[in-house]
């Protein structure tokens, strides 16, 4: 009743797996091959790192300098340059800002969407809500401050590498400096923490980055 | 001879302290136009000395503002930081450059906001008990070309 060829049978079905195998491979390979061109390469900038993965930042709750929340959520939908700094800085800030304002228009010069500009403030003692609407607007009215707690403000810096201390007042309560990363960092459309761009900056420089980075992902 | 002496020291005394006045030559002087609130200002300049000895820098003062100071920015690793300076020291025929991200004198307190086109007093004071007086303009560097890298060419 059992022929004796019964027996060879499951090992002959699983001898023809492995061409089946290796056509799955070699389909898989290929269609890897095809997808590579789409996959994110990363845009060639000059100015500054680019970062890959892009980083996702962990929740924090500020304000803006009208008052409104300002969430990880504000962040999506375009691109954004951050800044770090505090409106009693008389030189770094001040061109720093300037900087990005000339940044935003060289952009709309060319075509190119602007970019979101926020300037998180390290000083959120003196850099009220009402200060920042009277010192952000001043650079450019489309440009953002966002203030809030110490605490949020720490959450938000200490997961983007950015740095600052408070040199002691000359007198008691009097004005203070702030030492503070002169960076310019660069979040993408889905609010990923995803460019770095060190100190000293340059307006041609970052905006010419910032036209290939969008040139980059339209092309995609 | 009391008259000679009298002519003498009315050609050469102003002759002499005018040679010692013009050793510090101040070009280019600006203040960069602030927001409305801003409880400092940047100044900026180009300092010369046209001497043959060192030249020493200790201070500023403004009537548009509480104080002056000379501080520079310098960016170490990544972090702005700003460095009060003493003083400044120009060696003979050196020239000092006041600009953005460097050396630059610091208005603090305006007495009121200062808008572009308005003028700033200054008096330098130097090498003791001489003083250098300027005026220079207030101006909105917002807009124009802000690439610093072409400045260092002066």
């Amino acid at each position: 009743m059992s022929d004796p060829n019964e027996t060879r049978k499951p090992s002959s079905d699983f001898l023809w797996l492995i061409p089946g195998l290796i056509l799955g491979g070699l389909l898989w390979f290929l269609y890897q091959q095809w997808q590579a061109p789409v996959a994110p390469t990363n845009p060639s900038i000059e100015h500054g790192t680019w970062l890959t993965p892009a980083q996702i930042i962990p929740d924090y709750a500020l304000l803006d300098h009208r008052g409104e929340d300002f969430t990880p959520a504000r962040l999506q939908g375009q691109w954004t340059f951050m800044f770090f700094g505090f409106t009693h800085c008389p030189d770094v800030c001040p061109t720093t800002m300037a900087l990005l304002d000339n940044v935003a228009k060289r952009a709309e010069k060319q075509g190119l969407p602007a970019p979101q500009v926020v300037f998180v403030s390290v000083d959120p003692v003196r850099d009220t809500v009402e200060q920042l609407s009277r010192y952000v607007p001043y650079f450019n009215e489309d440009f953002i401050g966002v203030t809030g707690s110490m605490v949020e403000i720490n959450r938000m810096t200490r997961n983007l590498g950015i740095v600052y201390a408070y040199d002691e007042p000359k007198e008691p309560g009097g004005d203070y400096e702030v030492d503070h990363s002169a960076a310019i960092l660069l979040f993408n459309p889905q609010g990923h923490y995803t460019a770095m761009f060190g100190a000293p900056h340059s307006a041609a420089g970052l905006a010419s980055d910032y036209a290939r980075i969008l040139q980059h992902f339209e092309t995609k | 001879m009391k008259a000679l002496l009298r002519l003498f020291l009315l050609f050469a005394l102003p002759f002499a302290s005018q040679a010692h006045e013009s050793t510090l030559q101040v070009e280019d002087a600006w203040v960069r136009e602030a927001p409305p609130t801003a409880r400092v200002l940047g100044m900026f300049m180009q300092l010369h000395n046209a001497g043959s000895e060192e030249l020493v820098i200790e201070g500023a003062s403004s009537p548009v503002c509480e104080r002056v100071e000379i501080h520079r920015t310098v960016i170490e690793e990544g972090v702005a930081r700003m460095i009060p300076q003493e003083e400044l020291r120009l060696a003979p025929g050196q020239t000092l450059s006041l600009e953005p991200g460097s050396y630059h004198l610091m208005l603090i307190g305006p007495h009121q906001a200062l808008r572009a086109g308005d003028e700033v007093k200054l008096l330098i004071q130097y090498d003791g008990n001489h003083v250098q007086r300027i005026v220079a303009p207030v101006r909105n560097d917002r807009g124009g070309d802000m690439d610093h890298s072409h400045h260092h060419h002066h």
